[in-house]
């Protein structure tokens, strides 16, 4: 049976959107020492004022959260709505993995276009590159952290996928989901392994550029100073080293993954026509939303059922023609998705993203922009909360809101593509309708 | 509906005495690899047990060197993904790629490989070998 692809009874906007500064909070400045609740409430109260309203306006709360292996906490949405002052509204936890900002964006919207609720405040924190240390007092605060063992950590994300008949047999799935594609991609444009190779370190490049430009990403040194410290003059030399940029998944090395991070983001989700009361700024409507999941298994890994039912039903319910889009983002923990998935997507022609990618086009300044915060390996990947932030960028892009690295003139039409552990795709197509 | 069957044991059941077991849907034909109580094609609920044969193509590869902790000692290895005579595609284990030369394996692709069950990380599970 199709998927039925409906549309919202009232119109929703984002009015506010925020995330912390991404890191480590053993060591990054910015967000030392914080607990997972601070960073959930930095976040909502950053997008709480980027929307002009205070939680006394909220109607309910939902709250993305992934790893309780490293919080020790799993009802989140109790903690949240302490913190938040929410204690007498409804709230609930919810998850898709790193497309949780596009679940999180479908479950918000239905609550409102229902009528249900005006105003929903949708959050999320996670703390991943430290744990709780129990050989010491385990109920002793503030808890104290070690960092984690990243082969550990590695493991936790590997229980994002189905346990009887995926990992014990699949058990790569880093190679399976970051090379397979980019292979395929190869194959069927009849490129060289150099030339996919470059396009993935080109993007990576691209997002480092993007990174130095926003305060709050984790990593913001750009790779032709990286390169020019380690004696390299060209940067992609230095990108092609086995010995500073290893192969970790043939063709996939370690620039074109994900770096692990801590951090915290949140939306606020308000009926559009009710906007008006809160806010002047430009609203920017939740005009399409699609969401699969499944085992990743597809003879084609250009042709991922679960992916390609996700883009139609975001793009039939916005009516979108993907000639429209002026900004993507991807939950890109592999680079590949610049080059592969924006051509599912509709934004490059077939064949024609690995070019453009190393032409620079995809940076903030240029004309296909993408991942503007510096995405999931110079951003950091904090999974849900990735998935958050990254519509949290969007939103914030298609204001104006972006400083040193806005894209001029700020975007009319945006799409969210995540993909998330299970794997669940998620896609979210907003429009700027005014200013 | 009742579901009657142990699907996991019975997989794995199936995979301990050498038999890799999948599912035929009997409403739209479709085989698939692990068994579930309702086809992903069709949505139908009529699906039999049967066995496949253990040949199949490889698709893609990878070499991998890092995989979850409990695997690790299977790595370096090549990593990749399989679609069976039958129809159904997973990703395993490969065996026989040259593993200094990936550009070259990799332009010879698709290759044909027999399944053979292995002990992995405290299962049976099907790895794939070039034939």
């Amino acid at each position: 049976m199709p998927t039925r692809i409906g549309k919202w009874k009232r119109d929703v906007a984002i009015i506010g959107a925020g995330y912390t500064p991404f890191g480590s909070v053993l060591e990054t400045p910015e967000i030392k020492g914080m607990t997972y609740r601070e960073l959930l409430s930095e976040a909502a109260l950053e997008a709480l004022k980027n929307a002009g309203i205070t939680p006394k306006e909220v109607d309910s709360l939902l709250v993305a959260h992934y790893q309780s292996e490293t919080v020790k906490t799993q009802s989140t949405h109790a903690v949240a709505a302490e913190w938040l002052g929410l204690k007498t509204k409804p709230s609930v936890k919810y998850e898709t993995a790193c497309s949780s900002g596009a679940s999180g964006a479908r479950l918000a919207c239905s609550l409102i276009a229902s009528g249900l609720d005006d105003i929903v405040l949708v959050t999320g924190a996670e703390i991943l590159n430290s744990v709780i240390d129990e050989d010491k007092e385990y109920r002793r605060q503030p808890a104290q952290r070690v960092p984690i063992d990243p082969a550990f950590q590695f493991d936790i994300v590997s229980n994002g996928f189905d346990q009887a008949y995926f990992q014990p047999i699949a058990f790569n799935l880093l190679g399976g989901l970051s090379s397979f594609p980019i292979l395929a991609y190869a194959k069927k444009y009849g490129l060289t392994i150099d030339q996919v190779d470059d396009a993935q370190s080109a993007a990576a490049i691209s997002l480092r550029r993007n990174a130095a430009r926003n305060p709050k990403a984790y990593h913001r040194k750009e790779y032709k100073n990286i390169a020019k410290e380690a004696g390299f003059n060209d940067v992609m030399e230095y990108m092609r080293s086995s010995k500073y940029n290893p192969f970790v998944s043939w063709p996939v090395r370690t620039s074109h993954l994900y770096s692990v991070a801590d951090g915290g983001a949140a939306l606020i989700f308000c009926a559009d026509e009710v906007a008006k009361e809160y806010t002047n700024k430009p609203l920017v409507n939740v005009e399409g939303v699609g969401l699969a999941a499944g085992l990743p298994y597809a003879k084609d890994p250009l042709n991922i059922p679960s992916e390609q039912s996700a883009l139609k039903q975001a793009y039939t319910m916005a009516d979108l023609d993907p000639k429209e889009i002026e900004y993507m983002s991807f939950h890109d923990c592999m680079v590949h998705q610049h080059i592969t998935a924006t051509e599912m997507a509709g934004y490059f022609a077939p064949g024609e993203a690995w070019k453009a990618i190393i032409e620079g086009r995809t940076a903030f300044d240029g004309d296909k922009p993408i991942n503007t915060h510096g995405g999931c390996p110079s951003m950091g990947n904090t999974y849900d909360v990735s998935g958050i932030a990254e519509i949290a960028e969007a939103v914030r892009q298609m204001r104006g809101e972006c400083g040193a690295r806005q894209i001029n003139p700020p975007p009319r039409v945006s799409v969210c593509h995540a993909l998330g552990s299970g794997p669940t795709f998620g896609v979210t197509v907003l429009r700027r309708r005014n200013g | 509906m009742e579901m009657e069957e142990r699907y996991v044991d019975k997989f794995f059941g199936y995979l301990a005495e050498g038999k890799l077991m999948g599912q035929k849907c009997n409403t739209c034909g479709t085989y698939r690899l692990f068994p579930v109580p309702v086809c992903s094609n069709c949505q139908g609920t009529d699906l039999s047990w049967t066995e496949l044969t253990k040949e199949g193509k490889l698709l893609f590869f990878t070499i991998t060197t890092m995989p979850p902790v409990r695997f690790a000692r299977f790595t370096p290895c090549a990593f990749g993904c399989i679609e069976l005579k039958e129809g159904p595609v997973f990703w395993t284990l490969v065996e026989g790629i040259d593993l200094k030369n990936p550009e070259k394996e990799f332009k010879r692709l698709p290759l044909n490989v027999s399944i053979e069950i292995r002990e992995m990380a405290g299962n049976n599970v099907p790895v794939a070998k070039i034939r």
